[in-house]
């Protein structure tokens, strides 16, 4: 019983990430909304990796990534590739951001998604075979970059609530 | 300690390889990339489904307190465009008249009247790179690859995957996007081009053809994938050779859709009866 309630304790960072690429692929009418919709998968995957790397493994990132592509009608494995960059390299340089300011872990997410969104427009301008408009994807890094703050909100009341250091 | 170094270095090696190798085949294999994704986003579409009802509630309650608040000129507006209407409608009755009377003068049969399935806007993801919704009708419902998507005032693109009970449609301004068209005044034949901005371009235009701001662009039916004459949108710049029309359809107000139904039935009769048309 107690290993089945970790389980599921334990999954939680990954569906909390599905539903959100979920919730943020809706038509919600707003105008460019499907185009500057905040990278929730980013944010998340750069959350966890450096908090609870055990419960955002690469698998983890992988599969998010790879919904992501799924539902997007992109390139296949695009973001798949991404995120499972994002993790290793969060992961890995955790300990410069654990325990540090709000201000350096937003320094750090601007760095990371920067990295991200570069690398998914040189990849769709490979795979489109041409150099594509980055405006559309500077605006969608400018708003997930504002929107952050909110999401650290989300997932550090999330991690107080399910998830105590074991 | 160096075994789980070592382990995760493997893992990301593995992840990384199989994504790269997703990438390529999505590339060289599209088909077999696209059956796990329309299966995937099938199994997903009736949560989508769900959870775009309320979204789609709050949408039309924000569009009626707009429309409650314009009620006024919006009443004045409507009453200009009754009277134009009015005179359109006459000069249409004298026009189907005149055109019935030629069709039987000449023996030209009438075309096949396409029909539509109607389907709700449940995804609009796509991302800075793609311009694609999800809808949800599917096989099921007769939708099938390649036919056009409309709403009352233009067209809005063309299924380009479908699955038993959602299709994915590719908007006109996607990148990938080409749709036959018309200049409908001076029936030049063109190419609008979607290159994932506003404003599609058109192109392969014939270098004598005349086109200025305000022509209107309906599709032409070459190919016999789309219906002829269904209304795409209006010239808006000519800057030599770069040509851009704005569509009539409001991206941001698509809830509805209808996909259009149109097969050529003779031509596949002729084809497979191997005889030559008349």
């Amino acid at each position: 019983m107690v290993r089945v309630n970790q389980f599921l304790r334990g999954s939680v960072p990954m569906l909390l990430t599905l539903l959100l690429v979920l919730l943020g692929s809706l038509p919600f009418g707003l105008p460019y909304f499907s185009i500057l919709c905040p990278l929730f998968a980013v944010m998340s995957v750069y959350y966890w990796s450096i908090y609870r790397p055990d419960l955002m493994p690469l698998g983890a990132a992988f599969l998010i990534g790879f919904f992501v592509d799924v539902l997007s009608g992109g390139p296949m494995g695009l973001m798949a590739l991404v995120l499972v960059l994002v993790q290793a390299m969060v992961a890995s340089q955790r300990r410069a951001f654990l325990g540090k300011s709000f201000a350096v872990g937003w320094w750090g997410f601007g760095l990371v998604a920067t990295g991200a969104v570069l690398l998914s427009w040189l990849i769709s301008s490979v795979f489109f075979t041409q150099i594509l408009d980055p405006l559309p994807a500077i605006g969608q890094l400018t708003v997930s970059i504002a929107v952050y703050p909110l999401a650290l909100l989300l997932f550090g009341s999330i991690q107080r609530a399910l998830l105590p250091v074991v | 300690m160096p075994a789980k170094v070592l382990a995760q270095r493997f893992a990301l090696l593995a992840l990384a390889s199989a994504a790269v190798a997703l990438l390529i085949l999505s590339k060289t294999h599209s088909d077999a990339t696209e059956r796990i994704r329309t299966a995937i986003v099938d199994g997903v579409a009736p949560v989508l489904n769900v959870l775009s009802q309320p979204v789609e509630a709050l949408n039309r309650t924000v569009a009626e307190f707009d429309r409650f608040w314009f009620t006024y000129t919006e009443n004045e507006r409507l009453r200009e465009e009754i009277e134009r209407l009015r005179r359109w409608q006459m000069v249409a009755r004298g026009l189907e008249q005149q055109n019935a009377a030629l069709r039987a003068l000449t023996g030209l049969r009438a075309e096949a009247l396409p029909s539509f399935i109607s389907a709700r806007v449940i995804g609009d993801s796509g991302g800075p790179f793609v311009r694609t919704m999800l809808v949800n009708a599917g096989l099921r419902s007769g939708v099938a690859k390649g036919q056009a998507v409309v709403t009352g005032i233009g067209l809005v693109g063309r299924i380009a995957e479908v699955g038993d009970r959602s299709a994915r449609l590719l908007l006109l301004i996607d990148l990938n996007s080409r749709v036959p068209v018309v200049i409908e005044s001076s029936r030049h034949r063109a190419v609008l081009a979607g290159d994932n901005s506003e404003r599609p371009r058109l192109i392969f235009l014939p270098p004598s053809a005349q086109v200025a701001p305000g022509d209107r662009i309906v599709t032409s039916g070459h190919g016999g994938v789309f219906p002829a004459g269904l209304p795409v949108g209006t010239v808006t710049s000519v800057n030599d050779g770069d040509i851009r029309v704005q569509p009539f359809v409001d991206w941001d107000r698509l809830e509805y859709v209808s996909v259009v139904r149109f097969d050529l039935p003779r031509l596949d009769a002729t084809m497979t009866e191997g005889r030559v048309l008349p």
